[in-house]
């Protein structure tokens, strides 16, 4: 399969590509990054190590240095920063004329719970760029990855491709149900520490509440100040947009402590968060600014309400 | 009470003191103004009483005979109104005369304990108090000025915090954030405390008291004391700065601070870093 980097303009396009070995990868990859430096494109490359260093070192010379080269384990550790962080943000600064995108938001090393917001993320890209001259190619390791994996990839995706195949339709193309069905309840720990927040005055004594917690196994005064940022940001959402009261637990769970907040109301702006920061203060970016600083932000929504859940990895205090 | 830049031996300062019971702020006084009598420092009281009657409540609260001593003043004698609100402007020179005239005739510096309740009834006369504590702050603050300016919260309620917040240090209990002048700089201001979603209407009623009385230069705010600040109060500084046609550099040495702002790429707050 080819794309061709000027193709289809006027209209997003978003494939995922299932490569077999590197050669394959390199196989799809160099010629799209390279004809569109060639063309002029703004084009991102958002890939993990060791793909984002194979791909570099075979693009042509100078076609590495006009890509906006990224490792996605570092930009996109946290999947639900990737849509607005990341390729939305890239997006925002070429708001008129084509983009060209390769995200690889899915590997091996992705864990369970960072999977289900993997999924999420690719179902959601569909909605946040329609009507963008935008194409994004996904690869997709066929060999490695689980073929549960693979298939969600065809169900987020309404195009594929493989190689030494035409692109075509993805006929299980179903992206809000793959959103809904990884929209999963996330339950608490019988561990956790909690803390009832009534209202915004309550924030101050959430805050140190969480402060007083993470100290005490020892955590780094900076990742507790992130903590105290997250516990902030979750809290003021869910008392100024939830329904009532809101409760903050918290618990640790090895190097991480994973903070839940939890309301009785129901987010239905799926894009919360991930979209783009543009000159736009009405919809708000805590959110946003939670998906910026947690290393996992899942969220469970439905009409018995709200949970969001951020994982942090913490340091110890030296 | 915290006090950031006020003088923390308690010889000079500016304190925004809140209370429930007049009886309260009365002993409060007496105490604050004792300490200027054994600093050898010019005293007074202003209060919405009498002038015979106050004196004798000063001694009765605990100054005894010294109370002799106090230059005790009456709303009207004290401030100088202009429409019905008080001066801002003349009122920081008369501070400000009044401290050099005690130096002059001897004394330590001033010290005055002024129960501001009768000046801030209104809406207006908030506001015009709300220039002279900003004002004045900067104005006295390379002065042997000790100013302690009472709040009556059981008759002001909430309004009385957008007065406190404006003092470098308040008490008995604590305000949720301070913005008061820096006087190293001339367009400078100082931001300490906590900033979050419950003081946020708070921090918006000073910035709109306290922005137009600063040029247009690039306002410096050192916010090295601000312990908390949510995304949505910067990006409220960002927005009200935009409004003004104003620029903000913001002093932190919290990480947390340097990447809010850079994340959220505003484009009237940027960060400096300090030392």
């Amino acid at each position: 399969m080819t794309v061709a980097a000027g193709a289809d303009r006027g209209s997003f396009r978003h494939i995922a590509l299932f490569y077999h070995s590197p050669q394959e990868y390199l196989d799809y990859l160099v010629p799209y990054v390279a004809d569109a430096v060639a063309a002029g494109l703004p084009i991102l490359v958002a890939v993990p190590e060791p793909n984002l260093s194979l791909l570099r070192n075979a693009l042509p010379a100078g076609a590495a240095e006009s890509a906006n080269l990224s490792d996605m384990t570092q930009v996109g550790r946290n999947p639900a920063h990737i849509l607005g962080g990341v390729l939305g943000a890239f997006a925002a600064r070429h708001p008129s004329g084509p983009v060209r995108m390769v995200a690889e938001p899915v590997w091996s090393g992705r864990s369970k719970l960072e999977y289900p917001a993997c999924v999420q993320h690719e179902a959601l890209v569909n909605e946040a760029f329609t009507a963008r001259d935008l194409a994004m190619l996904c690869p997709y390791d066929a060999t490695h990855l689980d073929s549960d994996i693979l298939v969600d990839a065809e169900i987020t995706h309404p195009s594929l491709g493989h190689c030494g195949h035409p692109e075509r339709i993805s006929p299980g193309f179903a992206p809000d149900a793959a959103w809904e069905r990884y929209n999963e309840p996330l339950p608490s720990s019988a561990t956790a520490a909690s803390y009832t927040l009534r209202r915004l005055t309550d924030l101050a004594g959430a805050r140190q509440f969480s402060a007083k917690y993470a100290r005490w196994f020892g955590f780094a005064a900076a990742d507790v100040a992130d903590l105290q940022l997250v516990v902030n940001e979750l809290a003021s959402n869910s008392l100024q947009h939830g329904r009532g009261p809101c409760t903050l637990l918290l618990w640790e769970a090895g190097d991480q402590l994973i903070c839940q907040v939890r309301d009785a109301g129901r987010l239905t702006d799926r894009l919360a968060g991930r979209r783009p920061l543009i000159s736009d203060y009405h919809h708000g970016c805590g959110l946003f600014v939670v998906n910026a600083t947690a290393d996992l932000v899942r969220i469970h929504t439905a009409a018995s309400g709200t949970t969001v859940q951020a994982h942090l990895r913490m340091r110890k205090s030296a | 009470m915290r006090a950031y830049r006020a003088d923390r031996s308690g010889e000079f300062g500016h304190i925004g003191w809140e209370y429930r019971d007049p009886g309260e702020f009365l002993l409060r006084a007496a105490e604050y103004v004792a300490d200027g009598l054994n600093l050898d420092q010019r005293v007074g009281y202003v209060g919405a009483d009498d002038p015979a009657t106050m004196r004798a409540a000063l001694a009765a609260a605990g100054l005894g005979t010294d109370a002799r001593e106090v230059h005790v003043k009456t709303v009207p004698e004290h401030f100088l109104f202009q429409g019905g609100v008080v001066d801002a402007e003349r009122m920081t020179e008369r501070y400000a005369a009044a401290a050099v005239a005690a130096v002059a005739d001897g004394y330590s510096g001033l010290r005055i304990a002024i129960d501001v309740t009768p000046v801030v009834r209104t809406p207006a006369q908030r506001d015009a108090q709300a220039a002279l504590e900003f004002l004045g702050d900067r104005r006295i603050s390379t002065l042997p000025v000790a100013v302690m300016c009472g709040y009556n919260v059981a008759e002001l309620g909430d309004a009385a915090a957008g007065l406190l917040c404006l003092h470098p240090a308040a008490g008995p209990s604590s305000v949720p954030f301070q913005l008061y002048a820096q006087p190293a700089g001339r367009n400078a201001i100082a931001l300490a405390g906590t900033l979050d979603a419950a003081s946020e209407p708070l921090f918006l009623t000073t910035l709109q008291r306290v922005l137009p009385l600063l040029s247009h230069d690039t306002l410096e705010i050192d916010a090295r004391e601000l312990e908390f600040v949510g995304h949505r109060q910067l990006c409220l500084l960002d927005r009200y700065c935009a409004a003004h046609g104003r620029t903000a550099l913001l002093r932190s040495d919290r990480a947390v601070v340097h990447r809010l702002v850079n994340l959220l790429e505003f484009a009237n707050v940027r960060i400096e870093t300090t030392g």
